[in-house]
């Protein structure tokens, strides 16, 4: 059984529907990104796992932590879960903390949260947490106020707040985008060693590809609230199957080292990102799709091949390898831009 | 091929709470008319405020600032005015740059008004034009700005910066509020302004895979100072600069095979407080490479190649020499993924 | 959420219901305290405009027999106060002056206060310094007592009054303007004004002052129901337009009268509490309606 199994998962605001029936799992020591633009309901994604959708918001569908059934939970012990089963780091370093109490005071009061401690070995374990997460001089630093830390510091005291009472599961919703790319590699890496030591399921909720190919074992891609494509990471990369994660590959200028690439136009994708509630009906990415046609009018079906999936018309799973897929490393279908 | 914008020695000084700081401190470069220049650097790294000094947003605290010969630095009020249509900005988030109360057509025509260009018809005339060349459709023109996508109205504050047709264009993080799809389009649009009109850009990111789609040639900011700057190709074949190296590495590539690398060791800690800046190099205090020289000399911007300018001791110290032993050459993993 | 058909102030519920359907006013139907106020203040402006119909003649005169208690003679809906004056015709007198000086004196207030507001905000440094210490000046002195010895200097006139009260209250608009103007003045649209090469004078009327105006709004309409407030005081006091009558004055000539005839009091000051009220209503309706914590779909 997996240390996570989110099954059918939907959250609705009246009758726009952010997050559509969702279904994946996440094995305990796994890291499994969510990917996907803004509005395409990943974050949303991470706030119902863990229950705090804002009130008119309605949340459908089965959430299974640890063999223990989220669904039905009193929001007692749904309070309990969180910190206890689920870490939840944000994007903003800033806002995540409190500003008038110690940096000490606020890890002291997430162990103690979750765990009997006396005052004193709670500060003595809120100093190891800050160690943990690579905080130069952990126990001078205690007392210092969020202000006096960098961004980059900040988001690491967030995290040893996550993972105070030894999560099974973190979630980590953007957690670098506010960050320096210097300072992101940082935090990235912390947060694959912190995956790795403590065993802990790492959800990551990121737009950034690059940040998904260096982190993730499993990624997830969204689009318009559903899940499009799901692969092992290293697959995707190779051979994206969704045509809307193919175009997203190519609409990202790629870094090179040494020779730079010659001048080429991105490939753009058309168009906007349906809002929620005004979702086109049948494949919601078919009209910015070239490769769409009139058998996309409706909801393509999850096709499941080994530990690949796919909702799209035309991608065939079963007879799919991975050479028949127009890679998007092809150059020839760019157009030059002179 | 004539300079457009020379800066020389420029540096901009803020007043804090925490005393006074130099967040440009001596940067020195040229741009020629039809190029663009990208400006990359960490956030506090003084790129925003360099943008800001030559739009005259900000005043220099000294250097020149010439546009065609002219040194818009020491010109003010009445006399700069005219100067202004021939430099425009973009900046990074397009729901910040366009007054929420103001009309697409007025913000557009604003512009034209203030510079007294043309008369109603001729106005209105070439408010569609640029619409249509940034891809906006002239019928949304009696739009207010929130009725507008992040992409669009990013399109709405570049048409804003055509109007007065400039020959340089400072882009501040143009895309970095954007979404990957809308990037695309952006970057795509601001490729073909320059093709077809001949502007330059001073482009300034933090995302050097931007700037190197879109940069001839690339200048590296740190805690204020340019540490290294060259034209493309030599920039991404060799960098020269610790840092330079360092940022390249850091930067998340969509390379599955690179997952697991340690890249913390190479650049550990944070910028400095700018207020009270390391003396001797001021990236020592995170430099792998560091020497006791780097810390107690700043070393100056040298060439080590025909355009190609370092500050680092490594590169330009009399007992290393632009070819010397002291060199850093590329670290491992640098060389490890060169074209994917 | 539908909203009860309202059986008050003289409009149809139906024809109101109707009217809060439109495109336009559909928002307004989220605002009991908006639509209350809004009631409330067209019933006063309504007996202001028609006392003249309503009770020709001056309501100073004597008119019928002292202390008639309300109810009683049908001519005197209201009663007649202890010099047998119609209080009917009193209070609908009354309700234009203080209209008159409560929106006058804040109509001072905000031209005052934003003019100021927006220049400290916007230039900052010595300006900011110089116009912000002044308004300090104001703030430190007890308002009342400021606004006493300027109507006792400029004598009491219904302009004097409004203009002590306005001048008094300038301040707090200031500090308003002055905190959204520091915003707005950070904002991306104004350093691309700059870059355009737009003058300061063009900056600040067509970019950093309309888009500093949002809370004054709201501030506006309480501003109003202060300064009826303090015309009160001022004629409770006997400082008032003695050429004039006013609730306040009301309120002050029925003191004495209080144990054995307390409507002489309680009907100026209750006109006083429901147009002061009407007034906060708007203005915490209008807070709802231009800063709503969930955003309309």
């Amino acid at each position: 059984m997996s240390l996570l199994e989110v099954e059918d998962l939907t959250v609705r605001f009246g009758d726009a529907v952010v997050v559509d029936r969702l279904s994946f799992s996440v094995e305990a020591g796994e890291t499994l990104a969510i990917v996907g633009e803004s509005g395409c309901g990943k974050s949303m994604t991470a706030l119902a796992l863990t229950r705090l959708v804002a009130p008119p918001g309605r949340i459908g569908g089965r959430v299974r932590l640890d063999g223990l059934d989220l669904t039905g939970l009193p929001e007692a012990r749904m309070r309990a879960v969180r910190g206890d089963r689920v870490g939840i780091v944000f994007q903003d370093p800033m806002s995540a903390l409190n500003p008038v109490l110690t940096v000490g005071e606020q890890v002291a009061e997430a162990v103690r949260a979750h765990s009997p401690l006396g005052a004193r070995a709670a500060r003595a374990r809120a100093a190891e947490l800050l160690d943990l997460v690579h905080i130069p001089d952990a126990h001078r630093r205690l007392d210092d106020h969020p202000h006096r830390f960098s961004g980059g510091m900040r988001q690491r005291v967030a995290i040893a707040i996550a993972i105070a009472a030894n999560p099974s599961l973190l979630i980590a919703d953007e957690p670098t985008t506010a960050l320096d790319v210097t300072i992101q590699a940082q935090i990235l890496c912390l947060l694959d060693e912190l995956r790795r030591d403590l065993g802990m399921g790492l959800i990551l909720i990121t737009h950034d590809l690059g940040v998904v190919a260096e982190t993730a074992d499993r990624v997830l891609v969204m689009y318009a609230g559903r899940k499009v494509e799901e692969q092992d990471t290293p697959g995707l990369f190779a051979a994206p199957l969704h045509p809307y994660t193919r175009r997203l590959m190519g609409a990202k200028p790629r870094l090179t080292l040494g020779e730079p690439p010659p001048r080429q136009r991105l490939q753009e994708i058309p168009g906007l990102v349906p809002l929620p509630g005004a979702i086109p009906p049948g494949c919601a990415f078919a009209p910015r799709c070239a490769d769409a046609d009139a058998g996309c009018a409706t909801v393509p079906p999850l096709q499941r091949h080994g530990r690949a999936a796919v909702a799209c018309h035309k991608v065939e799973l079963p007879a799919w390898t991975p050479r028949q897929v127009p890679r998007w490393t092809d150059r020839s279908q760019w157009r030059a831009a002179e | 091929m004539s300079a457009l914008l020379e800066v020389e020695d420029l540096r901009v000084r803020y007043a804090t709470r925490r005393g006074s700081l130099m967040a440009v401190d001596g940067v020195s470069f040229t741009l020629h008319a039809g190029r663009t220049l990208g400006l990359v650097g960490e956030s506090g790294c003084g790129k925003s405020s360099l943008g800001k000094a030559i739009m005259r947003i900000v005043d220099p605290h000294s250097g020149a600032i010439r546009l065609d010969g002219v040194d818009i630095g020491r010109l003010s009020g009445g006399h700069l005015r005219p100067h202004r249509r021939r430099f425009q900005m973009v900046f990074q988030d397009p729901a910040a740059s366009l007054d929420p109360r103001q009309r697409i057509r007025r913000a557009l025509e604003e512009p034209l008004a203030v510079h007294g260009r043309g008369d109603r018809s001729e106005r209105r005339d070439r408010v569609r034009e640029v619409m249509a060349q940034v891809g906006l459709h002239p019928e949304m023109v009696d739009r207010l700005p929130h009725e507008f996508s992040g992409g669009q109205r990013q399109r709405i504050a570049i048409a804003r910066a055509l109007m007065l047709e400039p020959s340089l264009i400072v882009c501040d993080e143009p895309v970095s509020a954007l979404d990957v799809s809308l990037q695309a389009q952006i970057l795509n649009l601001l490729a073909d302004l320059q093709a077809s009109r001949g502007i330059a850009y001073l482009f300034i990111s933090h995302d050097l895979s931007v700037v190197q789609h879109l940069a001839d040639r690339i200048a590296v900011m740190y805690l204020g100072q340019i540490v290294e700057i060259a034209d493309r190709t030599a920039l991404w074949r060799s960098p020269a600069h610790p840092y330079t190296q360092a940022l390249i590495a850091a930067v998340p590539r969509m390379n599955p095979e690179r997952r697991g690398l340690n890249r913390t060791r190479l650049l550990p800690g944070d910028l400095p407080a700018p207020q009270d800046p390391p003396p001797g190099c001021r990236f020592a205090g995170r430099c792998p490479f560091a020497t006791r020289l780097c810390r107690e000399q700043a070393p100056r911007l040298a060439e080590i190649a025909p355009g190609h300018a370092v500050a680092c001791h490594l590169h330009t110290a009399p007992d290393g020499g632009p070819d010397g032993a002291a060199a850093p050459s590329l670290p491992p993993f640098l060389q490890k993924d060169t074209v994917q | 959420m539908s909203l009860s058909a309202p059986t008050h102030g003289g409009m149809p519920g139906g024809i109101l219901q109707r009217l809060m359907r439109t495109p336009g006013l559909r928002r307004l139907r989220g605002s009991r305290a908006l639509l209350v106020g809004l009631l409330l203040l067209a019933t006063v402006v309504a007996v202001a405009l028609s006392a003249g119909l309503l009770y020709p003649g001056d309501p100073r005169d004597m008119a019928g027999p002292a202390g008639t208690w309300p109810g009683i003679d049908a001519r005197f809906s209201l009663g007649t106060d202890m010099l047998g004056r119609d209080m009917a015709a009193a209070m609908a007198h009354s309700a234009g002056t203080s209209l008159t000086v409560g929106i006058a004196a804040a109509a001072l207030a905000l031209l005052v206060g934003i003019a100021a507001g927006v220049l400290a905000g916007y230039f900052g440094g010595a300006v900011d310094d110089v116009l912000m210490r002044i308004s300090e000046l104001f703030q430190t002195m007890p308002s009342l007592l400021f606004t006493i010895i300027l109507v006792v200097i400029l004598g009491p006139t219904t302009a004097s009054i409004s203009f002590a009260i306005g001048i008094t209250a300038w301040p707090q608009i200031a500090r308003l303007v002055r905190a959204e103007a520091v915003r707005v003045r950070r904002l991306d649209y104004v350093d691309a004004a700059v870059t355009l090469g737009m003058g300061h004078g063009r900056i600040v009327l067509l970019h950093v002052l309309p888009n500093s105006l949002a809370p004054v709004v709201v501030a506006a309409s309480i501003l109003v129901a202060q300064a009826i407030l303090s015309d009160a005081s001022l004629s409770f006091l006997g400082l008032g337009d003695p050429n004039g009558m006013s609730w306040g004055s009301m309120v002050g000539a029925g003191r004495p009268m209080l144990r054995t005839a307390w409507y002489m009091t309680a009907l100026p000051g209750g006109a006083i509490f429901l147009t002061v009220m009407g007034f906060m209503l708007i203005g915490n309706g209008l807070n709802d309606l231009l800063n709503p914590r969930t955003p309309v779909r």
